[in-house]
């Protein structure tokens, strides 16, 4: 019986031609867990960085009580729970590599979690949050659509003072944007260095003749950049640059 | 723990350090190094087939033949870290739970050895005098380990019938070692408990106390 299994096993590994998977399977096999379990804690550090975000400039929800003063209010909790799913995750990635098993759930997943509170903290305190939303948001079309534009235009009143738009060019003159209509605005005014192509910004000043907007105040949306509307802390620094 | 060692017993013996020996002949190609890890393998795991899944008695060489082609297949990517004996039943485990799941059909375990309900018993009840009185008593543990849920039954009969330690089913199910723990206090648990509602703990207990 025991040759039996023998035998046939020799003569399919012969007729299949089947070999052994070489090393290099294995250690792709490794990274790929590895990889994987780095861009759940990158993720999960990133929803933590919100949290903070939000815990750090406060929300404005708007006079109205309603579904989106609720939903507004849960926005922290929701990037909160965010991290705290992704580090569980992060958790099942790292049973898979070698004998992470071993290891208590409870433990790692409280690892991964202090490891990406702290440098998501660190990440909204040094700014760099608002980098890698600059360089999304000027490098991707659908994160900008994705993330950008329904703001735009609740802000935007240019009667009033107040326009939002993209940045579509930028020079030592001043800066070109399309607001959410589509129109296209020359402002003038000083341009803060953290302005870039592609970025979401919402203006205060005045309207001029030709769809020319004198700026006196520029502002950022996104990570940094004052609260939901605008009402959150402003940056003085960015006030004292933008004055012509 | 129950006065049991969670501890494994390290996997530094010499049978140990011969399959893992065979295991690196096996990853260059060596057929003569899997001849040798089927003549070692074959008997331990047919048994554990047979207890894990008394119901695929028709598919049980047709998984041993997938367990050893896949050991052939996958020694470049077996981690010494680990006692070949988990890995190897981990894949054995496995194997069979990929083709139940396909045919979906009964898995029961199959018919335990009078000897072995017996030796199963005196663990699990942890009474010194404790012995089945009758082949029917024997049967009737077949039955109750048939009835337990799929997630006790696994760590079940590693521990009580393959004699495993904790460290290497924690290996074998891909578990930490506490979760294994819990899982086997529960199920012997669960076990007692169907023991006891079937008569079994006063009947083997019994001839023990008229003794004394």
């Amino acid at each position: 019986m025991s040759m039996d299994l023998e035998e046939r096993l020799l003569a399919r590994i012969e007729q299949e031609h089947i070999r052994p998977y070489p090393k290099w399977v294995g250690v792709l096999m490794k990274l790929g867990s590895h990889l994987s379990m780095g861009a759940a804690l990158l993720c999960s550090t990133l929803a933590a960085s919100v949290f903070f975000l939000w815990l750090g400039q406060g929300l404005d929800r708007g006079p109205q009580q309603g579904f989106r003063w609720v939903m507004i209010g849960l926005l922290p909790w929701f990037s909160l729970v965010s991290a705290v799913l992704l580090s569980w995750i992060g958790w099942r990635l790292f049973r898979r590599t070698g004998t992470g098993y071993r290891r208590q759930a409870w433990m790692v997943v409280l690892v991964f979690f202090a490891v990406s509170a702290s440098t998501g903290y660190v990440l909204q305190a040094t700014g760099g949050l608002f980098r890698i939303h600059r360089a999304m948001a000027t490098t991707s079309d659908t994160y900008r659509e994705f993330f950008q534009g329904r703001r735009s235009l609740e802000w935007s009143l240019p009667e009033e003072g107040r326009l939002a738009g993209v940045v579509t060019t930028l020079d030592s003159a001043g800066i070109e944007l399309r607001d959410p209509q589509g129109k296209t605005w020359q402002v003038q005014s000083a341009v803060p260095d953290w302005v870039a192509v592609g970025l979401e910004v919402r203006l205060e000043g005045a309207m001029g003749q030709d769809r020319q907007f004198l700026a006196t105040r520029i502002d950022r949306f996104g990570p940094g950049g004052g609260g939901k509307m605008g009402h959150g802390k402003r940056h003085s620094e960015e006030k004292k640059e933008c004055k012509p | 723990m129950d006065g049991e060692t969670i501890e494994g017993k390290g996997g530094g013996d010499g049978k140990s350090d011969t399959d893992r020996l065979l295991a690196r002949r096996l990853s260059s190609g060596d057929t003569k190094a899997l001849t040798e890890i089927v003549k070692s393998w074959k008997a331990p795991l047919e048994r554990y087939l047979s207890r894990l899944c008394g119901g695929c008695k028709g598919d049980k060489d047709e998984i041993l033949q997938e367990v050893f082609l896949k050991v052939y297949k996958h020694a470049n990517l077996y981690d010494p870290a680990l006692p070949f004996s988990a890995w190897i039943y981990r894949i054995c485990r496995n194997e069979m739970a990929s083709r139940m799941r396909l045919k979906t059909g009964s898995n029961e375990v199959g018919e335990i050895p009078d000897e072995v309900a017996e030796s199963i018993w005196g663990t699990v009840v942890d009474l010194p005098d404790a012995h089945l009185s009758s082949k029917e008593d024997a049967r009737m543990i077949g039955e109750v380990v048939n009835a337990m849920p799929d997630k006790f039954r696994d760590v079940f009969i590693l521990r009580f019938l393959e004699e495993k330690d904790y460290a290497e089913i924690g290996d074998i199910l891909q578990e930490n070692v506490n979760t294994v723990a819990t899982r086997i206090r529960r199920a012997r648990e669960w076990f007692m408990d169907k023991a006891k509602s079937r008569g079994l703990v006063e009947r083997s207990t019994e001839p023990a106390r008229g003794g004394r």
